[in-house]
């Protein structure tokens, strides 16, 4: 649906455009990193610790060294991203190399690892109690204020506000990220040179970190991924690639296929960060917000870092409060690390700013979605907080209202828990919510392209990174077609996710990549498309015009002609014959550049815009059994233009699915004593299966608003797909009358029945 | 690694070849199946009718031909060598006794995708693990190892397994069709054509096993439901959550 009208594209967001590798999926011929080198290669496994904090005295590997079939065994004087130290239970204290991946696993449980264990902290609550034992995260704190914001005067806004409340929210369900594919990678080492397979959202990166890891010169460190088995912001690799290779290194170069099975693969990595909140609202009678006071939490666990800063930012930026203040801390303890889970400001974040919305809303005894609607900021609106950034290009206020209209909205809502009750005996609740999100803007000044010709007028594109869940690489594709005037056929995917023929295309995560690698394959192409003129104008006669340049001619259907008489043409194919190896390369570009015209392409004012999103859950809640069922829901994405139509629908659809998971199944069980994970497969984790979506009807609606900061006017849409979950949650009060606390979890059913009094 | 002998398709691969990238000890395997049946089907004497295993063959005659049909033009013949039989009876010994386990301990034969193979497989690795890493069929995938995602899923015999929970050594004598089996060269089957049509996946590593698990579902009921669909992939994750686009694709069949 676009907002604004746009210049007509050829290859851009035509939906017949298929995605180029989906035929390797469909054969089972899609290479994952495990795939490769059988019957030729060792295999390696993990064990994790049984503490939660401490520090490793000895380990005693004689038994599984004497185990046959067992080649070596690795600890951490190995393997250099490994310590002695132990910060929480699962964590990875020794490995071993064995013959087949079964007597890896076995011999793990025969080596003897001794601790000194020491006080440790495992509750967020309580690492922030006076006197509560170090996590050892940081040093002589548990916690840390990651962002402080005042703008105005929230205190007095407040205080003189003719309605005032304060909302409690507590944390919001965390869950281990849980891919399907495990991770795994094969390492081995050919004289000096390290060749590794994993899957990575950023190959790159994964490289970067193992030449630091090992202190080689980046020529001979050699990474590959292909296809990654999902990943939601968990598989950068860099881990799983060191491990293997020391694991490598310690069996003379030997290839070395490390393997975590499903439970270890959930300890060793990250998972969603869980925030709480307490937020004061100062607000008019009718619903005009005056002032606000949000106070957040997010529990970082036993990460290094926790970059949890930006959980306000949707109530920060979506919403016009003149006065008003953003607090943010983080905690760290014992518990596992957290990480991105698509995203790590605006599930969590989103999901405590919306409740709170809506507890204004039944406080004040409004309708959450005119509430909202009054409180809206404005298209083009300076950033309150940094004025020199204008929010332009943004949709939510358009998204809003297509929802509204969409789900019926105006004769389906009713009051919080009155006049609810269908046909069937269950309770009926619909909630509409959105928020400009802090993923899919441009940023992509590290990042860049590579285009090359070849000889018969196809072309092919370089991307270094891998095929992500929805086809990132096509985007490139995508936009390479478009941008060298070229039909979708003739531009295919050359060697991709391969350190040593492509450039680093930045990280598949943070709805970053449309924006970042997009930017530089446009560049990348445009490099290409001037050499390419260049012959073409000789080889079609057009030399003897006078003045003539490559901006006088352009392209389309692989053809180049002369803008001043079309009927002067000359076929990609023809350009090539005879002509010398061409190749393009880019860098992306920064989100701040000035206007850009591409070609003949005015794109118009940059603005700086995401990927915008709003959804809206239309619910039954059985009273007796507490079941959750979700009618419908409808996931609105700002998508400022869509490049990959086919990528884009299905990562909204998914998108969906993902918000019914995050608000319905998600979740995770621990011993809070000793900081075991008790959940760490996926019948524990409450994974859904098929016959968890049943009769759901899943709406899909891209917007394609009229920012020019992206390649063609696109953002990444990644994050904002996933982030409403709070539409469910939201329903549910609108059902129920009453608030499933989350604790941590999902709105399972005992905890809906609580909520009900009936539990 | 030791005693890793492979024959797949009539050519041998050497332990030794296996052994010396892992710079250990060979030890070769003595005996060797060799077979030339590219494609084994078993024909049913009586009417034609082709099958993909013995048991579909040994259910078909039973039903169709109770009475005993007198075998008038052609014999039973096994698909792998082609030698000729007047009954069940004696092909099932004829396979039990030179295509099942060969005689040799840790030995197992069967046919994968339609090809005899033949190979020494330690009593604890499960069927993932020989097809994945002994015979380099790198489709079928593990997600958990413990049967509860899927991905692993293959057809044994006609039926929808999990190859994680299955060991090697049990597959003797059996088919088994992996997602490699489903298309001829450039020509995919039309379930693998209908999920490209669609874009009935996502990252892709689910897509196998709900294939495999699809095709068992359409050959005893073509034209399922949305439900039906749903209950035949009830033991599937797709963590990605493609879903509901994947059920639809497998609903009303191809």
């Amino acid at each position: 649906m676009a907002l604004v009208e746009k210049p007509e594209l050829k290859v851009i967001g035509q939906l017949a455009n298929p995605d180029k590798l989906g035929a390797k999926i469909v054969t089972g011929n899609a290479d994952f990193a495990s795939d490769r080198l059988a019957g030729r290669k060792l295999y390696g496994a993990i064990k994790c610790s049984t503490i939660m904090k401490g520090v490793i005295t000895n380990i005693n590997a004689d038994a599984a060294l004497a185990e046959p079939g067992v080649r070596a065994v690795v600890t951490y004087e190995d393997v250099p991203n490994w310590t002695e130290g132990i910060f929480k239970w699962g964590q990875e204290v020794a490995g071993v190399i064995a013959d087949d991946p079964y007597i890896a696993e076995r011999a793990c449980d025969l080596i003897e690892v001794e601790y000194e264990e020491r006080p440790g902290v495992f509750d967020t609550d309580e690492a922030m109690q006076a006197g509560a034992p170090l996590s050892g995260i940081r040093p002589d704190t548990n916690y840390y204020t990651a962002t402080d914001l005042t703008r105005g005067d929230p205190d007095g806004a407040i205080a003189s506000a003719p309605v005032q409340l304060e909302t409690i929210q507590g944390y919001s369900t965390t869950y281990q990220h849980a891919t399907l594919e495990p991770h795994q990678s094969v390492a081995w080492w050919v004289g000096e040179d390290l060749y590794v397979w994993i899957p990575s959202q950023h190959i790159h990166g994964a490289k970067n970190a193992v030449v630091n890891a090992f202190g080689m010169p980046a020529n001979k460190v050699h990474l590959f991924t292909h296809f990654t088995g999902c990943g939601h912001g968990d598989k950068t690799g860099e881990n799983t690639a060191i491990v293997s290779a020391a694991m490598s290194r310690k069996v003379n170069g030997a290839p070395v296929n490390l393997i975590k099975t499903r439970q270890k693969s959930m300890l060793t990595h990250s998972w969603q960060f869980a925030v709480k909140s307490t937020i004061k609202w100062g607000a008019t009678q009718d619903g005009k917000i005056l002032g606000v006071d949000a106070k957040f939490w997010g529990d970082g666990g036993s990460s290094g870092f926790a970059p949890i800063a930006n959980v306000h930012f949707g109530l920060r930026t979506t919403y016009n409060i003149p006065d008003a203040r953003f607090q943010v801390t983080t905690i760290s303890t014992n518990s596992p690390a957290r990480g991105y889970w698509r995203c790590v400001n605006d599930p969590p974040g989103a999901c405590n700013y919306d409740t709170a919305l809506y507890k204004l809303a039944a406080h004040l005894d409004m309708d959450p979605y005119q509430l909202i609607m009054k409180n809206l900021a404005e298209n083009d609106a300076p950033d309150l907080d940094a004025p020199n950034r204008v929010w332009g290009g943004i949709a939510v206020k358009e998204m809003f209202e297509w929802l509204h209209q969409e789900t019926g909205y105006a004769g389906k809502w009713h009051k919080p828990g009155e006049n609810n009750v269908m046909d069937d005996g269950r309770l009926h609740g619909i909630a509409i919510v959105g928020h400009r999100d802090s993923h899919g803007s441009v940023n992509g000044a590290s990042r860049a392209g590579l285009v090359t010709m070849c000889p018969d007028g196809t072309c092919l594109v370089n991307v270094g990174g891998a095929r992500g869940p929805s086809g990132g690489p096509m985007i490139c594709v995508h936009i390479v077609a478009e941008t060298l005037g070229m039909k979708y056929e003739d531009v295919g995917l050359g060697e991709w996710g391969n350190t040593d023929v492509s450039l680093d295309a930045g990280i598949q995560a943070g709805s970053g990549f449309t924006g970042g690698a997009g930017s530089g394959f446009m560049n990348a192409a445009l490099d290409l498309r001037n050499k390419l003129f260049s012959y073409a104008i000789g080889k079609a006669g057009l030399r003897e015009i006078e003045g003539i340049t490559v901006d006088d001619v352009a392209a389309e259907n692989s053809e180049v002609y002369y803008k001043a008489d079309p009927t002067k043409r000359i076929t990609f194919r023809q350009v090539m014959s005879g002509t010398p190896p061409l190749a393009g390369s880019g860098f992306g570009w920064a989100s701040h550049l000035k206007n850009r015209t591409v070609g003949d392409l005015e794109l118009g004012e940059v603005c700086n815009s995401n990927g915008n999103s709003c959804a809206a859950a239309e619910v039954a809640v059985d009273p007796d059994t507490g079941e959750v069922e979700v009618l419908g829901h409808w996931n609105a994405v700002d998508t400022g233009r869509t490049i990959f139509k086919q990528g884009t629908i299905k990562e909204m659809r998914s998108g969906s699915e993902l918000q019914i998971w995050e608000a319905l199944y998600a979740g995770s069980i621990w011993d809070k004593a000793s900081g075991a994970c008790l959940s760490s497969q996926y019948t524990e984790a409450m994974m859904p299966t098929a016959m968890d979506f049943k009769g759901e009807n899943l709406h899909q609606q891209d917007f394609e608003s009229y920012d020019a900061a992206g390649p063609y006017g696109a953002h990444g849409i990644g994050e904002p797909c996933v982030t409403n979950y709070s539409c469910i949650i939201c329903a549910i009060f609108n059902a129920i009358g009453a608030w499933v606390e989350p604790d941590k979890g999902p709105c399972t059913p005992d905890k809906v029945l609580k909520a009900l009094g009936k539990a | 690694m030791k005693n890793a002998g492979i024959v797949v398709g009539g050519t041998a691969v050497g332990s030794s070849f296996i052994l010396a990238a892992c710079k250990g000890d060979a030890e070769e395997v003595t005996k060797t199946v060799t077979v030339t049946t590219a494609t084994a089907k078993f024909k049913c004497p009586y009417d034609g009718q082709e099958f993909d295993t013995y048991a579909e063959l040994q259910a078909h005659v039973e039903a169709a031909h109770k009475e005993g049909d007198p075998i008038t033009f052609t014999k039973f013949v096994s698909p792998y060598d082609g030698a000729e039989f007047d009954s069940l009876e004696a092909l099932k010994a004829h396979l039990d006794a030179n295509f099942m386990t060969a005689g040799i301990p840790g030995v197992v034969s069967f046919v994968v995708n339609g090809n005899p193979v033949t190979l020494k497989v330690e009593d604890y690795w499960t069927l993932d693990f020989v097809l994945r890493d002994r015979l380099a069929l790198y489709g079928t995938k593990v997600g958990c190892g413990v049967g509860q995602c899927g991905a692993c899923t293959v057809l044994v015999d006609g039926v929808p397994t999990f190859a994680c929970l299955t060991l090697g050594i049990e597959c003797g004598g059996k088919n088994i069709e992996t997602i490699e089996g489903l298309s001829n060269g450039t020509n995919l089957s039309p379930l693998q054509q209908k999920m490209l049509d669609n874009e009935a996946f996502q990252c892709g590593f689910c897509t196998p096993g709900f294939i495999m698990a699809a095709k068992a579902l359409l050959a005893e009921n073509p034209n399922p439901t949305v439900d039906e669909v749903r209950e035949a992939v009830a033991g599937h994750i797709c963590t990605c959550h493609n879903f509901k686009a994947t059920i639809a694709t497998i609903a009303g069949g191809v």
